[in-house]
């Protein structure tokens, strides 16, 4: 297991992170194999 | 805004990341939309990309490859992210995978982060892992020590001084969360993620109900940042 803190790039496999929803149901990224997706990271401020 | 660019664009999937230490200020936002939200507290995205500035968008393929990446004023609402989204979708990346697929992060219990750790305890980057799973699950002040000693393996990472921050706020120590955030932006100016955060901590009504641009331009210039 690698976790050297690199940028990916366009190109790279996106790393398999979970991060939990409002209610604790972890989601991980990973789960979207075989769909396009768009990440939006946002704030709330 | 999203739901309506979302409802015309049935195969896309979307996820939301919001990166505010706070969950429940996201929840409004959460609960006003169908599509997922989640919540990355310790900033992991924000040290995965290297990005010091939101919103962002990330495009990825049905293989799981990154094909875009825009920092900073990612807006729907602007024709021209909308258009590349919409190029992105119809772009033929063909089937073949990565020769070598840079496998950066993954998900990992927390046992097994600690089992690695406890070969490797020198290792940075698996304690930040490691302090964000503990966060993760609301286990603030297990987190707190992993991150004090991602801080002592390497004081210059703004990153691990961010999480041990999100590890005090989410103990209610505020004033020791903020020292930390606040060390994060001195080894990062730029980042506004952080700066952003210790602004929602100080001034919460220049935050809520609405969010006072006007005053955060001045509040930049009054803490003498320069772009």
């Amino acid at each position: 297991m690698t976790l050297t803190p690199v940028a990916p790039r366009v190109g790279d496999v996106l790393p398999d992170i979970a991060l939990p929803t409002l209610d604790g149901r972890m989601v991980h990224l990973s789960e979207y194999r075989g769909k396009r997706l768009l990440l939006f990271m946002w704030a709330s401020w | 805004m999203w739901q309506s660019f979302l409802q015309t664009r049935t195969d896309l999937a979307f996820l939301s990341v919001a990166v505010d230490v706070a969950p429940e200020r996201v929840r409004p936002f959460a609960a006003e939309h169908p599509f997922p939200t989640v919540v990355d507290s310790a900033g992991q995205l924000g040290r995965l990309f290297d990005f010091d500035v939101v919103p962002n968008g990330v495009f990825v393929d049905e293989l799981g490859i990154v094909r875009f990446v825009h920092i900073g004023g990612f807006d729907i609402q602007r024709p021209e992210v909308a258009a590349q989204v919409d190029a992105l979708l119809a772009a033929d990346f063909g089937t073949a995978g990565v020769a070598a697929p840079v496998l950066l992060q993954e998900a990992v219990e927390i046992e097994v982060l600690r089992s690695e750790l406890a070969a490797r305890p020198e290792d940075a980057g698996l304690q930040f892992a490691l302090g964000d799973a503990l966060l993760r699950e609301g286990r603030g002040s297990e987190a707190e020590t992993v991150f004090r000693r991602a801080t002592e393996l390497d004081r210059d990472d703004w990153s691990v001084w961010f999480g041990l921050g999100s590890a005090l706020f989410q103990q209610e120590r505020t004033t020791e969360a903020l020292a930390s955030w606040r060390a994060a932006l001195a080894l990062d100016p730029a980042n506004f993620t952080v700066r952003k955060q210790i602004w929602m901590i100080e001034h919460p009504e220049r935050f809520y109900p609405t969010i006072d641009f006007q005053w955060q331009a001045e509040q930049l210039e009054r803490e003498g940042y320069v772009r």
